[in-house]
């Protein structure tokens, strides 16, 4: 049932997804986006690294994919969730990125023109709202710079084509946000097809539709980030979400240690 | 029945004017510095006691646990909420203190092959809710015993596996298993079996427990007084088996902690 009053979000809470990246950490690159998918935390096994093995249409991941945050507690057919309180503790300045990794494909190897690609399924998940497509580099990249036309469609059925550059040397775990051209609409439904530029770099990359979460500001070195139901906006979040961290580090390349917990109620319609 | 907003203030009436907050900090050996082991989590001093085949049940009045006031043990119904949290972190090498309800562990002396962990029950539909299996130093290991293998069992009878290895020989010392096939969110219901690498001295622990609350450590040594509501507690059973533990870089610190529970 909907959450209306402090009572009913009171009985409904979830036992807490504790997240902790200690292990397996990933090379951080300053004043870039990190992934942590692959490092290692609760619940599932991480990944041995971030190649993908996924169909040419990409897979949608979910809460027991390995690397995901582990939902502890079974999705409901009936009522999503809603973020209730967040709580994180990181030795680095910088700030961390709770998403929920929709979509993703890969790994995909830098060609020249068309890549093999089908046209992904339509994104339903959070109404179809909300998504940031990211690059997300899956083994280095070599010392030249690839540039990515990505065609995408959106929930009025328009296309626009969206260009991001993969900088040279880009090392594992980089994720570059793919800005959206279309200034109306902006939302998307599916990925149509990508293709790349003239004498491709090697490495691979993956392609990550993310739902953004819950942003942590760790405004210093080791200190604590407490947000309350107010503060994390309570949140809707898929029961079978694949939760993930990123983090970007502004100031130096020391990946930092990560601890957390969510905390849930299951209520929203 | 269920917990509502107003039953926090009610019932905290009740508490204060029937016995003090149940305190953690005063728990001998709780917080024994000497023991905590920096680089990983620590899960300190509940009884370390060999167990049987089938392992044991844990409460409140378990060695070790919080020490309940008797304003809840001499209930008979309802269930508590953590109603607020003064924590005094004296160092910033607490990266995060841990609270969970251990609701089941099995301790043992390391063996090659199988542990004599067999014919554990399944546990109570209402103590299952958010269980995971962590695996802890119960006593000082004579050398790294390698990697755990745990098999649990679900409600809905399908199997998984998970592994962990001690992150280091002395005692507390403490590490969440990983499921390694069978990722299942059904819950926990039992623990099948668990097969060891190598032969040595002490006592492992593998634990099923429940979160509850995480709460960050800081920048600075200092206090903290924080409402359960805003940590997101949940209700909790009555003769729950109150744990903590922290994850450490560096030195240990201190961790006075007081606890409050509303009880309905």
């Amino acid at each position: 049932m909907p959450l209306a009053s402090l009572d009913e979000i009171v009985s409904a809470n979830k036992v807490p997804v504790l997240f902790g990246k200690t292990a397996g950490l990933p090379t951080v690159a300053a004043n870039t986006w990190t992934s942590y998918f692959a490092a290692t935390g609760f619940g599932t096994s991480a990944p041995a690294n971030l190649t993908l093995a996924t169909a040419a249409d990409g897979a949608k991941p979910n809460g027991t994919t390995p690397g995901a945050m582990w939902l502890i507690e079974p999705p409901t057919p009936t009522y999503k969730w809603q973020l209730l309180s967040a709580t994180m503790h990181a030795n680095v300045l910088g700030m961390a990125l709770i998403y929920d990794r929709v979509w993703h494909g890969g790994s995909y190897t830098p060609v020249s023109g068309a890549y093999s690609f089908t046209e992904t399924p339509d994104m339903t998940e959070y109404g179809g709202l909300g998504y940031t497509l990211f690059v997300e580099v899956a083994t280095a990249i070599s010392a030249a710079a690839h540039t990515l036309t990505i065609v995408l469609r959106h929930n009025d059925g328009s296309t626009s084509t969206n260009t991001v550059v993969i900088n040279a040397s880009s090392p594992v775990g980089r994720m570059i946000p793919v800005p959206i051209v279309s200034t109306a609409p902006r939302d998307i439904k599916n990925i149509v097809s990508i293709s790349g530029s003239a004498s491709p770099p090697t490495g691979t990359f993956n392609l990550v539709l993310a739902r953004p979460i819950f942003s942590f500001a760790v405004v210093a070195a080791t200190a604590a980030v407490l947000a309350d139901m107010v503060v994390t906006g309570m949140q809707i979040v898929e029961p079978d979400a694949c939760l993930a961290v990123a983090f970007f580090n502004p100031t130096g390349t020391t990946a930092p240690l990560i601890t957390g917990a969510l905390v849930f109620a299951e209520g929203a319609p | 029945m269920s917990l509502t907003f107003a039953d926090l203030s009610n019932a905290f009436s009740e508490l204060v004017q029937g016995s003090k907050p149940a305190t953690l900090g005063a728990t001998a050996n709780l917080w024994a510095t000497a023991s905590f082991q920096p680089g990983a989590y620590n899960w300190p001093s509940i009884s370390s006691a060999v167990t049987g085949a089938t392992g044991a049940l844990l409460t409140s009045a378990t060695t070790g646990a919080l020490a309940f006031p008797a304003t809840l043990t001499g209930r008979t119904s309802g269930s508590l909420l953590l109603r607020r949290v003064a924590l005094n972190l004296t160092s910033a090498n607490a990266r995060i203190v841990l609270l969970s309800d251990r609701v089941w562990h099995y301790i043992a002396v390391p063996v090659v092959g199988a542990y004599g962990l067999t014919g554990m029950a399944d546990l109570a539909t209402g103590l299952r809710a958010g269980l995971a299996p962590w695996l802890e130093v119960a006593t000082a290991l004579g050398a790294t015993p390698g990697v755990q293998t745990l098999v649990l069992e679900h409600e809905d009878a399908s199997t998984s596996t998970w592994t962990a290895t001690p992150p280091a020989t002395a005692v507390n010392a403490a590490v969440p298993f990983l499921c390694t096939s069978g990722v299942n969110r059904s819950p926990i219901k039992r623990a099948v079996s668990l097969t060891g690498t190598t032969a040595t001295t002490g006592n492992l622990c593998v634990s099923l427990q429940a979160p509850i609350v995480a709460i960050p450590g800081s920048l600075q040594p200092l206090g903290n007084l924080l409402h359960g509501i805003a940590l997101g507690a949940r209700p909790l059973r009555r003769d729950a088996c109150v744990v903590a533990s922290v994850y450490l870089e560096g030195t240990s610190p201190l961790l006075p902690l007081s606890l409050e529970f509303a009880v309905t």
